[in-house]
């Protein structure tokens, strides 16, 4: 079961990674004023980096023997 | 403050960057201030409700799905500025320049040059506009697109006698220009 969990918990850090990249290539070319670019793209990939970060702590610390009971083979 | 902006001509001033009024993105960031307040109502209660969340192995569970979900609501909270700060509309000394994204992936950029307007109108509907002083400025043209609008923006009024002000400065110095040429004519 674990791998599984691999694949999709890779396939949802991806998807916010791609998110976060288009965020932050509009803010850095469409912003009208150099403060706001600056600004805006470090806020978003500060707080992001540190939500990310321990996202993937928490996701490796998660007993999975314990919460899902290895009784059926995949 | 410097502002500039894709498309801009070489000695063209920007006189006014105008975004939708602070409530248009208000209302629409409240989904997300309700879910973070939800999201950390249930980090403060669940504990005292469910006991058994203090489990090491439910409490790295409860704290992971916590944590994915502020990913989320960080990322949509962005994805909203985004589209409230970059739909805009720049009036400069030579045209009026509307920016409207859509999402990440949908950006519409129209221009509009002073000569080709019209009439000027501009509306404020309802309690809460009225209140905060803000509406809808619509500019008849005489191209094929034929109304120009300015949605939710403050104080329309003030952004109607703007444009309506540089309009018939552009049509003062067309006909000074049509004048000059026909003296030059002539002579």
């Amino acid at each position: 079961m674990k791998p599984i969990f691999g694949l999709l918990y890779t396939v949802l850090l991806f998807s916010y990674i791609a998110t976060a990249l288009f965020i932050v290539f509009h803010v850095i070319r469409y912003s009208l004023t150099t403060r706001t670019r600056f600004f805006g793209a470090v806020l978003f990939l500060s707080v992001l980096g540190v939500l990310l970060f321990t996202n993937a702590l928490l996701f490796f610390s998660l007993p999975f023997d314990i919460l899902v009971p290895n009784n059926y083979s995949l | 403050m410097h502002q500039h902006f894709e498309g801009q001509r070489e000695g063209e001033e920007v006189l006014l960057v105008i975004h939708r009024h602070w409530f248009n993105l208000l209302a629409h960031l409240f989904t997300v201030v309700l879910l973070s307040v939800v999201a950390i109502g249930s980090i403060l209660l669940m504990p005292f409700l469910f006991t058994e969340i203090l489990l090491p192995e439910h409490l790295h569970l409860f704290l992971f799905l916590e944590n994915t979900f502020f990913v989320f609501l960080w990322i949509y909270g962005f994805l909203v500025w985004i589209d409230y700060y970059f739909d805009v509309w720049i009036v400069t000394n030579e045209r009026i320049v509307n920016i409207e994204q859509k999402g990440l992936f949908v950006r519409h950029i129209s221009e509009l040059n002073f000569s080709r307007i019209q009439d000027v109108t501009s509306t404020v509907e309802g309690i809460i506009p009225t209140i905060l002083n803000f509406g809808d400025v619509f500019i008849q043209t005489a191209g094929e697109q034929e109304r120009f609008t300015f949605r939710q923006v403050p104080d329309p009024l003030r952004i109607k006698d703007t444009v309506m002000r540089l309009a018939k400065g552009s049509l003062d110095t067309d006909l000074r220009n049509i004048a000059a040429s026909l003296q030059s004519r002539e002579a």
